[in-house]
């Protein structure tokens, strides 16, 4: 008796869950053409711009192409590489992928080069797997770029503290070329805090870093999420104006801070173009051509440039997020 | 004869969510061509084999009325040992094996502290976990290890009779676990002593000593996930395994094993693991949007718990007492 | 005679006492970081180990409650995302004032909680799934809401209430403060605070002496819902944003105060002095650990280490008891 009790309320969910997912892939069953992106932190604003820009590409491409995003919400390295394999199974045209660790990625990339998806890397590349191209600014390049602004913003001489947090490859590199940027001067990285990666976590390890260091003239907040922390943090030791600091990415607290002169600038990626040309390139690899051969660049610049208060005005509205078409 | 079966398989597993497996399965095989297809199976099988082989172990924890948060930090500590190892030179057989060692202390080192410290095993296993990839960043400095001999990529990427090595390994362990519980009388103790320790204490059970072997257990089954997922993307990152702990606790809970101890069946855990194995495919394969997820796991695992205990108290009539359900109950 | 050896007696009473133990060890932990830095005691810097400490220790003070009824509550890291976003998206589509926003907010969170405690109390079901359930739920509750995205744009007087000080205090540790003062006093004085400790301690016999214990539990689990929703206003406020990824992790964090600060998993115990004491020694030992320049590597070793010690010495405490 309590089989059947519990029978029939399964099949009800049962078709709940049915319902449910007819409701979402309506569209999935007689669209021509799927490319995915996989990012190695979803929810980031960064990675929106990034697939906004492939979605405007994928419109333009025709009104059959569906795209859809993917990946974990904490990061985890292995998490991103099943988020390749289950698109693989999926048997979409193409993959776009941000690689949060190139080596663990590799074979999974590989995978799915060898069942014929072009996959396309941008923003963090996976240089050793065999990724038809890569669109986006080399993190080390970025880094360096960042350093170079800094020594002219200093003058030649000044102490700089780093605000990161321990994993993630694309910051080591940026931090790397940061420092390279910062050679032939005398200006100099003289900490490093920890930041957990987390907005909320930034003001109090800054604080206490510019504590420890009271000869710091500014603050290099290494990815999107510590720069509104800097701002704090300056203002509780009481240094505002004094510090410079340089943020990355045009998060909105970001873009807010520079547009109120609280952040001289940020290193401005072009993270709506990576997704745009990916999508591009991974849509061009299936198409029909009067010759053999590979026909996308080995990789793509999609530069780098500092941000200051004069041209921030066009990144205060992020495109906004529609998860599929 | 029919109920009979019914009642029989009841025994062994949960039928309501079967059910909902077989359910979810033929709806999407049908609904979807890239569903049903001998490369996607393996996806399945792949895309949740870590969780898999630690929820064996999980579950013996949790049926002994424990719980263990480490899991996840052991597995990334432990592709990163072997990976370190190996570099070393040290040969495939004995950097797994040392490994493995280091893994099992490591929940050797728990079961001590639950023991002496009469602590939680919540907050005991909390602070290794902690502990445990922490130590995983001071020793990587948050770098990849890479460049792994090629004969390491058999245990993650190698194949035994065109089946994925990790997932026969999987099955054997399952088999294995299975008829230890059912089948031998040191390991079945594991049912009464989850269920009521006090009283197995009286009946003269060493619930210390047999606490020590269920985190053994659970601690070196995580160091083997480890292990293959190092072999299984030829390098380690001490970012592996984040959360898997809770990944893994759902599937054993939404194959109907209880927190309060005693219940709990390693074929329940199997169909667990193999349901959130088959959602975590269907949700990419219909195109679920991604921001969805996370909402669909935390209904999914209420929902279940919720059913499972409507249906045990219309079935029994009793409710658990308060000390069984809430977190002193040990 | 007696009168020495009665005030040895109390001396040696108090120096057993979790708090005194506890603000001994953290004087002592103060003296040593200041003596190796000279950066340690000075204004800004206590200032910002103060602020923070702010939405740790508010969001301890539910965990601890909860502890005390023999519970515990996953869910308040992704209950802070969530009422966050909702208070600051309504303020940011200027919806509502901000008064109601907030208030709507702090509904939000109470609410939360309070689904918590009913399934709990109504399904008896353990407290760590319905709140790992709920964890998952709040979190992409959140995140389907913002898709990622920052919500910006906040009212000027919304931002006052993180950012305004008194006398050189910024307004949430004041806030904190007071939260700590008076929920120290209720929890000790206020009946209807108090029963947490008989129902934690032995729920079935708190029954039989007439306590709702459903009701108990509802409302503590609630309760805990509100501290994080008060942490998310403030920590809205203080960053100038609401954001889905808030509040990760801070459930750990507190549960590993709590402990510290004498709170035990088996409920009917816990203290709001010790939980107050037990999230300023993590917060000083990591203020110093960034002070003294040690390597970010180190930082989670020391943190479980710190918690495992703490468990260690909280056994010893009862034992003596």
């Amino acid at each position: 008796m309590k089989g059947r009790a519990k029978s029939k309320l399964f099949s009800l969910v049962v078709s709940l869950v049915f319902t449910f997912m007819t409701l979402f892939s309506a569209a999935s069953v007689y669209a021509e053409q799927t490319y995915g992106m996989v990012v190695f932190l979803k929810g980031s604003e960064f990675f929106n711009w990034s697939y906004g820009g492939m979605q405007d590409a994928a419109k333009l491409l025709g009104a059959d192409i569906k795209t859809e995003l993917r990946g974990p919400a904490t990061w985890d390295a292995s998490q991103e590489a099943r988020a390749i394999e289950q698109l693989i199974a999926k048997g979409v045209d193409g993959i776009i992928v941000t690689a949060g660790d190139a080596t663990t990625l590799n074979p999974a990339i590989d995978k799915a080069v060898a069942k014929g998806i072009p996959v396309i890397t941008f923003d963090s590349d996976a240089p050793d797997s065999k990724r038809l191209s890569f669109a986006g600014t080399n993190n080390y390049e970025a880094g360096k770029v960042a350093g170079k602004a800094m020594v002219e913003w200093l003058n030649g001489e000044g102490e700089v503290g780093v605000s990161t947090f321990p994993g993630p490859n694309h910051l080591v590199e940026r931090i790397r070329g940061f420092k390279d940027g910062l050679e032939g001067s005398n200006v100099k990285v003289v900490a490093e805090c920890n930041d957990e990666g987390k907005v909320a976590a930034a003001e109090a390890a800054i604080t206490a870093m510019l504590q420890a260091h009271p000869e710091i003239d500014a603050v290099f907040a290494a990815h999107g999420n510590p720069g509104p922390g800097a701002v704090a943090a300056v203002k509780n030791v009481g240094k505002e104006g004094e510090i410079e600091i340089m943020g990355f990415d045009f998060g909105m607290p970001v873009v807010e801070a520079i547009d109120k002169g609280q952040i001289r600038g940020t290193v401005g990626q072009n993270p709506y173009l990576m997704g745009y040309i990916s999508m591009m390139m991974a849509w061009g690899a299936n198409q029909e051509t009067r010759v053999d051969g590979p026909h996308a660049p080995p990789s793509v610049n999609t530069g780098v440039r500092i941000l200051t208060k004069d041209d921030i005005g066009v990144y205060k509205s992020p495109p906004a997020f529609v998860s599929g078409k | 004869m029919v109920t009979k079966m019914v009642r029989k398989l009841s025994e062994h597993t949960n039928l309501g969510l079967l059910a909902v497996t077989v359910g979810l399965f033929t709806v999407m095989s049908i609904g979807y061509s890239h569903f049903f297809t001998l490369y996607n199976m393996e996806v399945i099988a792949m895309g949740f084999i870590q969780e898999a082989i630690m929820a064996l172990g999980m579950t013996i924890v949790i049926i002994s009325g424990g719980i263990d948060l480490s899991i996840g930090s052991v597995l990334v500590l432990s592709s990163i040992l072997v990976g370190l190892f190996l570099k070393a030179d040290l040969g495939v057989a004995l950097s797994i094996f040392l490994t493995l060692c280091i893994s099992g202390s490591i929940g050797f080192a728990n079961a001590v502290m639950i023991n002496r410290l009469r602590a939680h095993p919540f907050i005991v296993t909390l602070g290794t976990m902690t502990a445990v990839r922490g130590f995983a960043l001071v020793i990587t400095e948050g770098h990849p290890v890479t460049g792994f001999p090629k004969s390491f990529s058999y245990f993650g990427q190698g194949y035994l009779l065109n089946i994925p090595f990790p997932v026969v390994l999987f099955i054997i362990l399952a088999i294995v676990f299975h008829i230890l519980l059912r089948h031998t009388k040191y390991f079945s103790q594991v049912y009464f002593i989850g269920s009521n320790p006090g009283a197995a204490r009286l009946c003269g059970m060493n619930v210390e000593r047999f606490r020590w072997m269920t985190y053994i257990i659970s601690a070196t089954l995580a160091g083997t996930a480890g292990i293959i997922t190092a072999s299984q993307y030829i390098s380690a990152n001490a970012s592996f395994g984040i959360d898997a702990e809770l990944r893994v606790i759902t599937a054993v809970i939404i194959g109907g094993a209880s927190l309060s101890g005693g219940i709990g069946s390693i074929g329940r855990t199997v169909l667990g693991v193999i349901f959130l194995a088959i959602v975590a495919n269907a949700m990419v394969q219909a195109g679920v949007p991604t921001y969805w997820e996370k909402v669909a796991y935390g209904s999914m695992l209420v929902i279940s718990v919720v059913l499972e205990q409507y249906f045990r108290f219309r079935r029994t009539g009793i409710k658990d007492n308060w000390r069984d359900f809430m977190l002193g109950g040990n | 005679m007696t009168d020495t050896k009665r005030s040895s007696q109390l001396v040696s009473a108090a120096l057993q006492a979790r708090e005194v133990q506890l603000l001994l060890l953290t004087l002592v932990v103060v003296l040593i970081i200041s003596n190796l830095t000279p950066n340690f005691l000075t204004e800004s810097n206590l200032k910002s180990v103060a602020m923070g400490m702010t939405y740790d220790l508010i969001v301890a003070l539910g965990m601890t409650y909860v502890l005390i009824l023999g519970g515990l509550d996953l869910s308040v890291g992704s209950n802070i995302a969530l009422t966050g976003i909702i208070t600051t998206l309504l303020m940011q589509k200027g919806v509502v004032s901000v008064p109601v926003a907030i208030g709507i907010g702090l509904s939000v969170s109470f609410i939360i909680g309070a689904i918590n405690g009913v399934v709990i109390a109504k399904f008896r079901i353990n407290p760590f799934i319905v709140t790992l359930g709920m964890m998952s739920l709040a979190r992409g509750g959140a995140m389907v809401l913002t898709s990622g995205y920052f919500v910006t744009g906040l009212p000027e007087s919304f931002l006052m209430i993180g950012r305004g000080e008194i006398m050189g205090i910024p307004f949430p540790v004041i806030a904190a403060l007071l939260i700590v003062i008076v929920f120290d006093f209720l929890l000790k004085n206020w009946v209807h605070l108090n029963r947490a400790f008989p129902v934690g301690a032995d729920p079935d016999n708190a029954a039989l002496l007439g306590i709702n214990v459903n009701k108990t539990v509802v409302l503590g689990f609630a309760l805990c819902g509100l501290f994080a929703g008060i942490a998310a206003i403030f920590m809205c406020s203080r960053l100038a944003m609401g954001y889905a990824q808030f509040g990760l992790e801070i459930e750990l964090r507190a549960l590993g105060a709590a402990v510290i600060g004498g709170a035990t998993f088996s409920g009917g115990r816990g203290s709001i002095w010790g939980t107050f004491l037990g999230v300023l020694l993590l917060a000083i030992i990591n203020n110093g650990f960034v002070l003294m320049d040690a390597s970010i590597y180190w930082q989670k070793v020391v943190n479980g280490t710190i918690l495992i010690i703490a468990i260690a010495t909280a056994v010893r405490h009862s034992r003596i008891k």
